[in-house]
């Protein structure tokens, strides 16, 4: 496949299926990348050519998730050892801040209450102060957690039966709003809108959601969600999970990533397909806005996610592949 | 070739001629709009809009302007998303995919040709037919004709059952009996309308034993001998329960109305039918209202399939009529519904609830009443293959007998009135011929229907078959993946962790 001039594949990338990856709040150039290889990398985007890979942070077990905290000094894991774990970039080593009594599913680093969230497969989220831990509170939950998205003082937290809990950072006694996912089948990924006035979830069965925060009737009529990666073969419709969903950080506008390969931008608002680029080998396994809107990186692996029923992932599917947008590029309609 | 009319059902010829997207196999009116189609749809930058005109162009464009590699054409349905060819309007199609479309119309026409065949039947253009009818019962005088009639036939019957001895009630058994008997009279006056109409729906109909009965029916007023054996001949050969029971399905179908007619009459005949071992009562004075048994035949054996005894066949059979008109086949649906009692009185209901029990109340009298006349009826028309089943059913209808009175009355209204005014509510005019409206009207119903049903079986896209990647809608992906020996970790301090 010949590689167009705007984008460029991540040079040393992990060895196995990559769970998850996303730029830094503070500096457009430093990815961060967790993978099943049990190592979260982290990335300068602009160094060289194809970039180069900072350090590698090693762990016990396979990384679920990872983030920025407040600085790009904080870096945040979590995974299948059940530890929610703080890295030092200048050491690579390691910091435990919580341990759940499950893999760790989903963390996210919230800048207005300064905490860390984690969400767990043993069905609870803590909200941990990374400076203070003895302030970890735990809250638990109906189901198993597949995904969280803060924003502002809200956190979404997506669950297995398709339950999504609304959290006010500030009062996490009780969830704010308790909703049922828009979506029929189980809820892939949520991710906030950088406008704090939504969030867009994902299924398995090929469908984005875009719903808002507030709940009064008028709003909650705005909310639609609609099909996406897709594909018919010999008069089938396949239906690929939607893995990955990037809300753009200027536009607010959206990609999603599927088991197609696919990785769209969506206007939300005006509910228009932006662009669609062109298909990738593998399974998109995550994807990630620079805060300056510039890049996008799109992470690639196999797996069940597309099609592959042992869920193997031949190392050379595993890909980051950085995009340059151009002028315009992921702008709305209108804007 | 490019001449478009009937818009409705176009022909082959004019589908062919259309032009039509080879990307998604749409097709449109003009040349011009599917241009402006490819250019809106499958030719346009996704980057900055720009349409245009074909594939290489937008290729072109893609690589000049924003340095991309156009790999397949949006919007394109499965296969066709080659970029590769150079397709503007219809020039440039594969020939062999023209081939193939030009194949899918054609037997996308010939379903349709199928279907509405099927659908109508019998090769149905007799739609005109019931209006006839209508204006023919609707015709002050035919009403007169045949209320002369039905005052005829009730004294007849009122003589010839001691039934009902009050004016009204005596008017009311003969009414009954006559009732049936009057719509046979009114018959009688339509009767000759009816020959002819029995004639021709004898020929298109074969199927429909109604046909059969109408024609005996009408001759039978004017020449009760020929034309009732005939029509009984007809009957009883093919399907002995079967066309009597037919021959109110199709009034029920013709008009509501005519069923009502069309039942006292047959349930006359049925009652004479069974009536044949009454024959003592007074077959004579029923004679003049040969009609009025067959109607009075079919008539007994709805009541009697009302009646939980009639189960047998010769209930079924009238409701069924009545029901299967409805339905939708002409020809093939009656059999069916002969089949499903229950059905039946559906279709009685239609024909008016009250229709039904006035026929029930009025078979017991016609029972009695007609006794005689069906046997007069039963030797010249040779229902003897009626003759037995009904004989059954008289056996029941004899306890109606002793409400005869009630029931008399209440089958007098209806007839009088009720086929009349409820004729014509209910059918239109279809009540004056009963045979022929019936036959008509399902015919033309028949291929409405299935018409409809057809469209939108058309408009409705199938359903394609899905496949979902990832089906586990319990456990996501990510936890799959950790049971998966190689990423197995147990946790220094507990258990096993995620296997």
């Amino acid at each position: 496949m010949s590689q167009p001039a705007n984008q460029f594949e991540l040079s040393g990338p992990p060895e196995d299926v990559i769970s998850s990856l996303t730029f830094s709040p503070n500096n457009p150039s430093r990815l961060l990348v967790s993978s099943w290889d049990r190592n979260v990398h982290l990335y300068d985007t602009n160094a060289g050519l194809n970039g180069s890979k900072l350090t590698a942070f090693p762990h016990a077990a396979s990384v679920l998730d990872c983030c920025f905290g407040e600085t790009d000094s904080n870096v945040f894991s979590a995974g299948l050892d059940w530890q929610v774990q703080q890295l030092d970039p200048e050491t690579g080593r390691g910091n435990t801040l919580a341990t759940h009594e499950n893999a760790v599913k989903s963390i996210c680093y919230n800048a207005e209450t300064k905490s860390l969230l984690s969400g767990s497969w043993d069905q609870s989220i803590k909200q941990i102060d990374p400076r203070s831990l003895e302030s970890t509170s735990s809250h638990a939950q109906p189901h198993k957690i597949f995904s969280l998205s803060t924003i502002s003082h809200i956190l979404v937290v997506a669950m297995s039966s398709r339950s999504v809990y609304l959290y006010d950072l500030r009062n996490m006694s009780s969830p704010w709003q308790r909703r049922e996912s828009s979506l029929k089948f189980m809820t892939r990924t949520v991710r906030c809108m950088p406008n704090a006035q939504g969030y867009a979830s994902s299924s398995i069965e090929g469908r984005v959601a875009v719903e808002f925060f507030d709940p009064s009737d008028e709003s909650q009529k705005r909310k639609y969600a609609f099909k996406c990666h897709r594909s018919t073969d010999g008069g089938v419709d396949v239906i690929y999970p939607v893995n990955a969903l990037a809300f753009h950080p200027i536009y607010g506008t959206f990609a999603s990533g599927g088991g197609d390969g696919v990785v769209s931008l969506w206007d939300g608002m005006a509910k228009r397909r932006l662009r669609q680029y062109q298909r990738y080998p593998a399974s998109i396994a995550g994807l990630s806005f620079s805060n300056n809107g510039k890049h996008l990186a799109i992470g690639t692996s196999s797996g069940f996610e597309d099609g592959k029923d042992d869920g193997a992932c031949p190392p050379e599917s595993v890909k980051i592949i950085v995009r340059e947008l151009q002028e315009g590029e992921g702008k709305g309609k209108g804007q | 070739m490019t001449k478009k009319k009937k818009r409705q059902n176009p022909e082959a010829e004019d589908l062919l001629a259309r032009p039509w997207c080879y990307y998604c196999e749409r097709d449109f009116d003009d040349l011009k709009i599917l241009i402006a189609h490819q250019k809106a749809k499958h030719y346009k930058c996704e980057r900055c809009g720009r349409r245009l005109n074909t594939a290489g162009g937008l290729r072109v464009h893609m690589e000049q302007v924003h340095k991309e590699q156009l790999e397949a054409v949006d919007n394109a349905l499965a296969g066709r998303e080659s970029i590769d060819l150079e397709i503007f309007g219809t020039e440039g199609i594969p020939e062999n995919e023209v081939n193939a479309h030009n194949q899918r119309i054609l037997a996308a026409v010939a379903q349709r040709e199928a279907d509405r065949r099927a659908a109508s039947g019998q090769s149905g253009n007799t739609p005109k037919r019931p209006k006839v009818d209508i204006s023919r019962d609707l015709d002050p005088e035919n009403i007169k004709k045949k209320l002369e009639a039905h005052k005829k036939a009730m004294a007849a019957a009122a003589a010839g059952s001691g039934v009902a001895g009050a004016g009204p009630g005596g008017v009311s058994p003969v009414s009954a009996v006559g009732g049936r008997s009057a719509s046979p009279g009114k018959a009688g006056g339509y009767e000759q309308q009816q020959p002819p109409a029995a004639g021709f729906q004898n020929p298109a109909p074969a199927p429909f034993q109604q046909g059969a009965y109408p024609v005996p029916q009408a001759p039978a007023y004017p020449a009760a001998p020929v034309y009732s054996p005939q029509g009984q001949a007809t009957y009883p050969a093919p399907y002995h329960q079967p066309p009597f029971q037919q021959p109110p399905a199709s009034f029920g179908r013709g008009a509501p109305v005519p069923p009502g007619p069309g039942y006292t009459n047959f349930q006359p005949s049925g009652p004479h039918a069974a009536q044949p071992p009454f024959g003592p009562n007074g077959g004579p004075g029923y004679n003049p209202n040969p009609h009025n048994q067959f109607q009075s035949q079919q008539g007994p054996p709805p009541p009697q399939q009302h009646i939980p005894r009639a189960p047998s066949s010769l209930p079924q059979p009238h409701q069924i009529p009545g029901l299967p008109p409805r339905p939708n086949a002409p020809g093939l649906p009656p059999r069916p519904n002969f089949s499903g009692a229950p059905m039946n009185n559906p279709g009685f209901g239609r024909g008016g609830g009250g229709w039904n029990q006035q026929q029930q109340q009025g078979q017991g009298q016609m029972y009695p009443q007609t006794g005689g006349a069906n046997s007069s009826f039963a030797g010249a028309g040779g229902y003897t293959p009626n003759g037995p089943l009904p004989q059954s059913y008289n056996q029941p209808s004899y306890p109606q007998q002793q409400q005869q009175p009630q029931l008399v009355s209440h089958s007098y209204q209806p007839h009088n009135t009720n086929g009349h005014g409820h004729a014509h509510g209910r059918g239109g005019g279809p009540i004056t011929e009963e045979n022929k409206p019936a036959l008509e009207t399902t015919q033309s119903r028949l291929p409405d229907a299935q018409p409809a049903e057809k469209k939108k079986g058309e408009r409705e896209k199938p359903k394609r078959e899905t496949k979902m990647v990832y089906a586990d809608n319990e456990i996501s992906p990510d936890e799959k993946r950790a049971m998966l020996p190689r990423y197995e970790y147990h946790p220094p301090k507990t258990v096993e962790v995620s296997n």
